[in-house]
């Protein structure tokens, strides 16, 4: 009896023992959240030798003083250029331009959200109240509100990191208190390869999460940084994406930079594995560096035509908006691009002297209108002297003031 | 022969006294692990591999989330659709009575099985059934005499020959476990009259879960009515009147269900909608295809097992494969029934192609009793690892649940669908047909396609009107405001040209966007506004 009980028992004890035991295994393997380890994002500097010839103190004043923050409220985009070019610490003595501190806000604060976007705007950000994730409303051309909306996917997250907001930081909502971090949580769990408008994405990923790879997002899709490398060198063209496909590049060496930031490899696999992310994106930095010689017009400045080469120089078709917004971007990439890479110093003098002379002489309509691809030329600048704009603004106005009135 | 194995033989000492025979040690069969017999272990290794690859398939992105939707609407309100509840309608609905939910017990236990355990526990169900319908065709096979080997390939080449049309989760898989059973019923049937019984209730519970328990009903109508012809002993006879009580028995099973008789009449015209004619699997079997190599293939091996075959092929042996061989060739959806009647009439006759060895001619002299307690052994070892490897059951082993873009075929219209839901879109929708049934599931059935894998309820007109959308026709505003549709979902490859136009068209605002898929609302027209649209293509 008790053997007849045991031989009908046996296969069921047998598999719940060996089940048992891989279970407890499988669950010590799991590697599929997505860990945050630090809590402030990464700051990518200028890593060459500076060059006062690109652009001089006096010149970066006037720019600088040409894109101080607007005024007026036109749209969230603009206010995200202002606060991305003079930083939380701006302060400008003037109650009519917003401080960097309250452009700040606009995007931390659904109060100071109103205030400047008007009080029936509707809200920034959305938390899901099941999953607790935070969603931006993003832009439609239908919308009637879709100046207050953010302009591309994950550009405010992106923004954030860039002026060295913390994780922990307080996110004040119209559907209550969140943070940083959830937002940042939420844009990793949504990002996918198929994604349009990648790049912000992968800045912030650069940013706030890497060197941490491999996580899957909220479909279940393994995110590698491998992978996220592939995406941004893979486009079918180099114009591909928004602001002629620059941000792609801009993502790039954010990414370099963070990878570099680590410090050396601690063991050959960790080496061989970081130069397999490097390698592919210096390959497509060099194309695009050895394009951008043989196209640059003769007075400097590089149109949307860039990745035709030589052809590109004949293109008259362009505006000054187009000018500026194509030579803006690929200064600004250019700045933070690793010293690798053979940049040419004679053509970044003749893109950055073409850009100060374009911006002291257009005038202020254009500038207002256009104040977006304005201010990357301008923080370009200020990148390729290794200068914080609001610092090397109000440095210079200092000097100005105490030349003016040495009393 | 090894030199030390040389050294160790009687015959190579010289002398048989110096040595003696090895005496064979016969292990006894331990009293507390059960014996397999090594055909039992052949059919758990077969039906765990059968387990393991079926388990690999994603969830498809076509009828599959079409059929959840509506277990879910049949779990949610209590009681069966009396008309399409998901498809956008400008039109009043079909008359009562005309619209049968075939399905509804798949759908309805689909859906309670997915609010258990996840879209994971269907993955596992699709490799359970698979695997039991496997299963069920070998015990088919082995009844008709087969040695259970032969019957254990058969069950393998069912799988093989399935495997263009096995790797979707519908309704349809019920019917691939319960098509076995009935080739059981008819090969135990001359012998066992416990057929009569237990096939009844199969069919009551196949008529209510999915459409094709008609082919089974047909199998068993020509397998009692060429028995008419057949002559034979005396048991055959008394299996030729079991038939008969049987099939009538099965029918009268069939009409238990919510249409009562009316559903045979509805399943026997279901072919008969226009639109089915576009599906690519309702489409006649492409030779330069996997399904078509396989049944070619299989029409090859049939004409050589009937040429070598030393049993006599029986009239309803051929009178079913002349009639599912036209079904599949007729349709690739057919395959199916083909891959299960195929292997059950087939691998009698090619066994016995080869005059069979003798039993005993390997038989160790002194049967090692341990084997049935090693076989059992390895027989859990591989239950074991098919189920850690399997990522169906690691996912419920290790309690990791996959999420649904692991689960899910990689056409699946994810990112769009979660957009639609952020935003609470409801209204009417033009989307890839293959993607409506998800997007319904995942709004809740607030968006309602023009068309989606349904295409048997969908009128003729509209689907016209669906295929000139498709494929970018001039006017399609007009088309599109005629069926009131209030957003469009664009597949950047399949619908190039539509998205092209859509770009640039003033009435569509771009919502959402990514590399597969557009998410574009319509406006509302200005006076005239559609005609000029239209004509300036």
């Amino acid at each position: 009896m008790f053997a007849c009980l045991i031989r009908f028992t046996f296969p069921v004890l047998f598999l719940a023992l060996f089940l048992g035991a891989y279970r407890l295994l499988g669950k010590s393997m799991d590697r599929s959240q997505l860990t945050l380890e630090r809590r402030q994002p990464r700051s990518i500097s200028h890593r060459r030798e500076v060059d006062p010839r690109i652009v001089s103190d006096e010149q970066l004043f006037a720019v600088l003083d040409r894109l101080q923050p607007p005024t007026e409220w036109t749209n969230t985009n603009v206010l995200l250029h202002a606060f991305r070019l003079w930083g939380p610490l701006a302060e400008f003595n003037d109650d009519r331009v917003p401080s960097g501190e309250r452009l700040r806000q606009y995007f931390l604060d659904d109060a100071a959200f109103r205030k400047l976007a008007g009080s029936d705007a509707p809200p920034l950000y959305r938390i899901d109240a099941e999953t607790g994730q935070v969603h931006v409303r993003d832009w439609s051309p239908a919308d009637p509100d879709r100046v207050s909306s953010s302009y591309h996917l994950n550009d405010i997250l992106a923004t954030l990191a860039e002026t060295g907001t913390s994780l922990d930081t307080a996110l004040r909502t119209r559907d209550g208190d969140t943070t940083v971090e959830r937002l940042l949580d939420t844009a990793m769990g949504q990002m996918h390869f198929r994604q349009h408008e990648f790049e912000w994405s992968a800045i912030s990923y650069a940013r706030y999460v890497y060197p941490e790879s491999g996580w899957r997002n909220d479909y279940g899709e393994r995110i590698t940084a491998a992978e996220v490398v592939r995406e941004l060198v893979g486009p079918l063209t180099l114009t591909y994406g928004p602001c002629n496909g620059l941000h792609r590049l801009e993502a790039m060496v954010v990414l370099w930079g963070a990878d570099q930031e680590l410090g050396p490899a601690t063991s050959r696999g960790d080496e061989r594995a970081r130069q397999r992310l490097r390698d592919p994106m210096l390959r497509y930095m060099r194309q695009v560096v050895a394009l951008l010689e043989v196209s640059q017009h003769v007075d400097g400045y590089w149109t949307r035509a860039w990745p035709a080469g030589q052809k590109a120089r004949t293109d008259e078709n362009a505006s000054l908006s187009d000018h500026i917004l194509v030579t803006g971007h690929h200064l600004e990439w250019l700045a933070l691009a690793p010293p690798e890479l053979d940049v040419p110093n004679e053509m970044v003098v003749r893109a950055t002297q073409w850009v100060v002379r374009a911006i002291q002489e257009v005038d202020d309509q254009v500038l207002r209108r256009g104040y977006g691809p304005f201010s990357h030329a301008v923080r370009a600048l200020c990148l390729w002297r290794s200068k914080d704009p609001y610092e090397a603004w109000r440095q210079y106005k200092g000097q100005q003031k105490s030349a003016a009135d040495p009393a | 022969m090894s030199n030390s194995t040389a050294s160790n033989s009687p015959a190579a000492s010289g002398s048989a006294r110096d040595t003696f025979p090895p005496v064979p040690r016969p292990i006894r069969s331990s009293d507390y692990v059960p014996q397999t017999s090594g055909a039992t272990l052949a059919a758990v290794v077969a039906l765990c591999g059968v387990f393991l690859l079926t388990s690999l398939n994603r969830l498809n992105h076509t009828d599959f989330w079409g059929h959840l939707c509506y277990g879910r609407w049949i779990s949610q309100s209590g009681q069966l659709p009396s008309s399409d509840p998901f498809a956008a309608r400008t039109e009043p609905a079909q008359p009562a009575g005309r619209f049968v939910n075939v399905p509804w017990l798949a759908q309805w236990s689909a859906y309670e099985l997915y609010r258990l355990g996840g879209p994971q526990s269907l993955v596992f169900a699709h490799a359970a059934m698979v695997m039991s319908g496997c299963g069920w065709l070998m015990l088919a096979i082995a009844a008709r005499g087969v040695r259970p080997g032969g019957a254990v390939a058969g069950g393998l080449v069912m799988y093989l020959l399935a495997l263009p049309t096995m790797g979707t989760v519908r309704p349809q898989l019920w019917g691939v476990v319960a098509f076995p059973l009935v080739l059981l019923g008819i090969s135990l049937l001359p012998r066992r009259s416990h057929p009569m019984f237990w096939l009844p209730v199969v069919f009551t519970l196949w008529a209510n879960l999915h459409g094709s328990f008609i082919l089974g009903l047909g199998v068993l109508a020509i397998w009692a009515l060429v028995s008419i012809w057949h002559v034979g002993q005396s048991t055959e006879d008394v299996g030729r009147w079991r038939s008969f009580w049987l099939i009538a028995l099965c029918v009268i099973a069939s009409c238990l269900n919510p249409a009562g008789p009316q559903l045979l009449v509805q399943v026997a015209s279901f072919g008969g909608n226009p639109a089915l004619e576009k599906i690519v699997e309702w489409g006649p079997l492409v030779i330069k295809s996997l399904g078509g190599v396989l049944f070619f293939g299989s029409l090859l091996v049939t004409c050589f097992v009937i040429r070598r075959s030393s049993r006599q092929f029986q009239a309803g042996e051929v009178v079913l494969l002349i009639i599912f061989g036209l079904f599949s060739l007729i349709s690739l959806r057919m395959l199916v029934w083909w891959s299960i009647l195929w292997p059950w009439v087939l691998v009698p006759h090619l066994l016995s192609c080869w005059p069979r060895r003798r039993e005993t001619q390997d038989e160790p002299e002194y049967p090692d009793a341990s084997r049935g307690t090693m076989r059992t052994l390895y027989a859990l070892g591989c239950i074991l690892v098919v189920l850690c490897w399997s990522p169906s059951s690691r996912a419920f082993i290790t309690g990791q649940t996959r999420r649904i873009g692991e689960l899910t075929s990689s056409d699946t219209p994810l990112y769009v669908a979660d957009q639609i839901r952020w935003r609470k879109l409801t209204g009417n929708v033009f989307c890839p047909l293959d993607w409506g049934d998800f997007l319904i599931w995942r709004s809740d059935g607030a968006i309602k396609p023009l068309v989606y894998s349904h295409v048997h309820l969908v009128q003729p007109e509209v689907w016209d009107d669906y295929l000139r959308i498709y494929r970018g026709d001039r006017n399609w505003t007009q088309l599109a405001d005629q069926h009131g549709l209030d957003y469009l979902v664009l597949s950047r490859t399949r619908n190039d040209t539509l998205r092209r136009d859509v770009e640039q068209h003033p009435r569509a605002s771009i919502l959402y966007q990514d590399e597969q898929s557009l998410l574009v609302q319509l406006l509302t027209a200005a006076p005239g506004q559609t005609n000029q649209a239209s004509g300036s293509l």
